[in-house]
């Protein structure tokens, strides 16, 4: 495989890196959530 | 039959490396220049004297040991572990030469801690380290992070005949790309990418949350490098609390969590692939680990009413738990507060989450999320065939970045390296008891030091057992390299003396 393989299209990088942080954002929603109810049976 | 070593065997893991170490002396150039810039006088000394020692004793091992002969597997997973340790040694000299660390153990063990991306300390008021000290601190934390060898791979070594041995040695048995230089170039690159925009938006907040501009700087890319890369130093005592910012500390929760993704889904879903990281083994299992830990965690808190609200839930326990989880090891809580507060429950969840880990081909320590996944899958299909007609024949499959047929290698693979890491987590946990600390505390600063997550309840101090520095440092060795390479050097130095 050549070289430029590593160089990637830049609007790929782009939502790549925004879908990456969608799951970030995912898994805080759902620990605010988790925490809400916890909180709330405790 | 056992081969006893020869001269040549020798030649050859000590040609690799003298280039390593040399690699590491080059790297004292960018804390040298930030001593220059700061006017740090005595650290520049510092950073000459260690530079002068590393490329001494790297050309004296190159000039020694040329050799013609081919590297084999033994060689590359014997030249990693060696080279770790030689880079515990080097990167150490700085640190003891500023006079912060009490004695040279302890400067190795924060060497062999940042390496290692462990990010435990033993350093005396860090507060007023010096600006070269602290680049080198957290600059050792992203060059071990991405892999020495994978740093090594980059610059020095040409061509990629041998290069695969001593990348897989180092943990990293999954290629990204068909040539290793250009898979680690790529960890490279998204390294980079996020070097840039991390140290951007860490930046901004600390100088909008009132830090001075160049102060601001410094701290946003330490914290990056320590963040992404899933280490855990800071510049302050107070680790993350130091900055008392709720933007701070999302904006590290994202980075740790970034650095705790797999390189080849980084490569996959950058290239346009991006349904896979709802469909990847690891994300699906990461989710599910990070979400059920948490459960624990909360629960345990939520019991002893420790923190009564939704935000402080959050921001102190899910913090410690993703800051676990990935390996990173960053805290918003006191040590202390994890014994005299949190409760077993809170704790034990939170150890269990340092022992899972981050992903595979990542730079997180721990289990790893893939293994998991595959031993999950394997359960599923042992039960699913007791429960199938005998004739019939069952196919499990996962995804990983495409479709792959679960094949007992892998199930055997992945429960080997888990029961490794239990054995590991557990050796450190019976010193610990050995020198008089609960069980709690030694299993969750034990499995902190093997999973190269970094989170202390305390037993971490200069004033700790020297035997129990010695353990933690080994636990950290092996954990980060994943065993492979140590046991071939293990077996190497038996088959010194029991080999024909």
């Amino acid at each position: 495989m050549s070289e430029k393989n590593i160089f990637l299209n830049l609007r790929n990088v782009i939502l790549g890196i925004i879908m990456e942080l969608v799951f970030i954002g995912l898994i805080l929603v759902t620990a605010l959530l988790l925490s809400y109810f916890i909180i709330r049976i405790f | 039959m056992i081969l006893k070593p020869r001269l040549n065997d020798f030649k050859l893991i000590g040609f690799y490396t003298g280039k390593i170490i040399i690699g590491l002396g080059l790297a004292m150039a960018i804390p040298f220049l930030v001593a220059i810039i700061f006017k740090e006088w005595e650290p520049a000394v510092d950073f000459i004297i260690s530079f002068c020692l590393s490329l001494i004793a790297g050309l004296l091992l190159i000039y020694l040991c040329q050799s013609e002969e081919d590297m084999k597997w033994r060689h590359g997973m014997i030249t990693v572990a060696v080279s770790w340790l030689m880079a515990m040694f080097f990167g150490a000299i700085p640190l003891y030469l500023s006079g912060h660390w009490l004695t040279f153990l302890d400067a190795c063990f924060d060497s062999m801690s940042g390496f290692a991306t462990t990010g435990l300390t033993l350093a005396q008021d860090i507060d007023h380290l010096s600006f070269a000290h602290n680049m080198w601190r957290h600059l050792i934390m992203f060059i071990g992070g991405q892999g020495i060898v994978v740093v090594a791979l980059t610059f020095l070594v040409k061509g990629a005949a041998g290069a695969f041995k001593i990348y897989v040695g180092e943990a990293r048995d999954e290629k990204i790309l068909p040539n290793v230089i250009q898979t680690a170039r790529f960890i490279w690159l998204v390294s980079l990418v996020y070097l840039l925009l991390g140290t951007l938006a860490l930046s901004l907040v600390g100088f909008l949350e009132g830090m001075p501009l160049v102060k601001a700087f410094f701290h946003g890319m330490w914290i990056f490098m320590a963040a992404f890369d899933t280490g855990g130093f800071a510049p302050q005592s107070q680790n993350i609390l130091f900055y008392h910012s709720l933007p701070f500390e999302i904006v590290t929760i994202l980075i740790m969590l970034l650095g705790a993704i797999n390189f080849k889904l980084h490569y996959a879903l950058w290239s346009g692939n991006r349904k896979e990281i709802y469909r990847n083994i690891e994300t699906l299992t990461l989710f599910i680990t990070i979400s059920l830990t948490f459960i624990l965690t909360a629960v345990g808190l939520a019991q002893l009413n420790v923190y009564p609200n939704t935000m402080a839930m959050v921001r102190k326990g899910f913090y410690q738990l993703i800051s676990g989880h990935s390996g990173t090891g960053y805290a918003t809580v006191y040590a202390r507060q994890f014994i005299l507060e949190w409760g077993s429950l809170a704790m034990v969840a939170v150890s269990i989450a340092m022992g899972i880990g981050g992903s595979a081909c990542s730079t997180a320590g721990g289990i790893k999320a893939l293994r998991l996944g595959i031993i999950f899958k394997a359960f599923r299909q042992d039960i699913k065939k007791i429960l199938s007609p005998e004739s019939s024949i069952l196919i499990q499959k996962f995804h990983h970045i495409k479709e792959v047929v679960l094949e007992d290698n892998q199930v055997r693979a992945a429960a080997l390296i888990l029961l490794s890491y239990i054995g590991l987590y557990w050796l450190g946990t019976l010193v610990g008891l050995l020198y008089g600390y609960s069980l709690t505390e030694s299993l969750f600063e034990s499995t902190s030091a093997a999973a190269n997550v970094g989170l202390s309840c305390g037993i971490t101090t200069p004033a700790m057992p020297t035997a129990l520095k010695i353990t933690y440092i080994i636990q950290m060795w092996a954990g980060r390299l994943e065993f492979l390479s140590i046991f071939t050097l293990i077996g190497f130095a038996i088959s010194w003396f029991k080999g024909k």
